[in-house]
């Protein structure tokens, strides 16, 4: 017993409850951002397509509608920095938990793709790879 | 000297970019495992820092220009934002993740500029002296006219300050001192910009000089804290 190092013992169910518990709040905030911006996408797609002239107001509401989808587009961004975070907190804290190295692999992937759909942007849509108005330095 | 920038090709900027992150985090790979940092670790930073660095990037510009590009300013926020947290995660190995990162935060920027350069983008004020530049192309970015380098003598003045910080890394406070470094040189080479014209203080300045005055209060929160521990320790004894 005395030769076994920490890693090489097994999880005590406390740490696998709180390792769980993180694991489901990455999860949420990684998924549900992302599941509201299309739902917003598409409400807001609706508001502002052939129904406007029904509105009153409805310049204020495409106005209202277009500030709730950018809260929520800068929102996502957050919650998927704020998923990152709770999962390296896992990953370091309780590396034996399955569900965080699971989680683990889901954002090497998703990383994989970000960054070959951008080397593919860079590749095939020159216009863009060359859009530098905002470029402050 | 005469830079035409073209609109066909994968654009030089782009390649800088991935350039800088490249070298930098093999940089930083290389100081963290003479520390004996983990792989996993370094991993887990790499991750952490690229995300929040590419996400301040985006949201720097959309905020100050309204419009949809990549800022190195907002890049080098988020680096910082993902190592201070990253410290407060693995804090056994919090010096050497703060010292790698930080040593290589002006080797980023040094290397990014040279794509600004190459494609004209963050131009100098008109200048017609040694060393201006003039682009030609059908970009919209484009100025014409002779333009002062400062894309290269930023490229320059970062590197030198890598340099120094590199060698005093072991020093104690060096970290804080790269980073008030970096905030001087950034806020004094804004004057030479072209978009700096009519202003007192661009807001990249106003940036400059937040992140000077945090770093200075912390410097000197440790610094008392430390002589509180030490002055503590010889009451004791």
């Amino acid at each position: 017993m005395d030769n076994m190092n920490r890693n090489d013992l097994p999880m005590s169910e406390e740490d696998r409850k709180k390792a769980n518990t993180l694991c489901i709040i990455s999860t949420i905030l990684l998924v549900a951002p992302k599941i509201l911006s299309c739902i917003g996408t598409f409400i807001s797609s609706t508001i502002t397509g052939e129904h406007i002239s029904k509105f009153l107001y409805s310049a204020l509401a495409t106005r209202m509608v277009s500030s709730m989808m950018s809260a929520l587009y800068g929102l996502s961004s957050l919650c998927t920095i704020a998923s990152l975070v709770l999962m390296i907190i896992v990953r370091v804290k309780y590396p034996k938990s399955t569900y965080g190295k699971v989680l683990m692999w889901i954002f090497i992937i998703l990383g994989i793709i970000m960054i070959l759909a951008f080397l593919m942007l860079l590749a095939f849509c020159i216009s863009c790879s060359n859009s530098l108005k905002g470029c402050p330095g | 000297m005469t830079i035409h920038v073209s609109e066909t090709g994968i654009s030089p900027y782009a390649i800088c970019i991935v350039l800088s992150y490249v070298i930098g985090y093999t940089y930083t790979f290389v100081q963290m495992r003479r520390d004996n940092v983990p792989k996993s670790i370094y991993f887990y930073t790499l991750m952490l820092t690229g995300f929040c660095s590419v996400y301040l990037a985006v949201i720097y510009t959309r905020c100050t220009s309204g419009a949809f590009g990549i800022s190195s300013m907002g890049a080098m926020f988020g680096m910082i934002l993902g190592i201070v947290i990253m410290t407060y995660i693995a804090r056994d190995y919090k010096h050497s993740i703060m010292t790698a990162y930080i040593t290589a935060l002006p080797l980023f920027y040094s290397i990014s500029k040279i794509g600004c350069f190459l494609v004209g983008c963050c131009n100098g004020k008109l200048y017609s002296g040694p060393f201006y530049v003039e682009y030609f192309g059908t970009p919209s970015h484009i100025q014409p006219g002779r333009l002062f380098p400062i894309q290269l003598l930023e490229t320059m003045v970062f590197f030198l300050i890598f340099c120094f910080s590199y060698f005093y890394r072991k020093k104690r406070g060096s970290n804080c001192v790269t980073i008030i470094l970096c905030g001087v040189s950034k806020f004094l080479l804004d004057y030479l910009r072209m978009s700096h014209a009519n202003q007192i203080f661009s807001v990249n300045q106003i940036f400059c000089i937040l992140t000077i005055i945090i770093t200075l209060v912390i410097a000197l929160g440790k610094h008392t804290y430390s002589k509180d521990l030490t002055n503590g320790y010889k009451k004791s004894s």
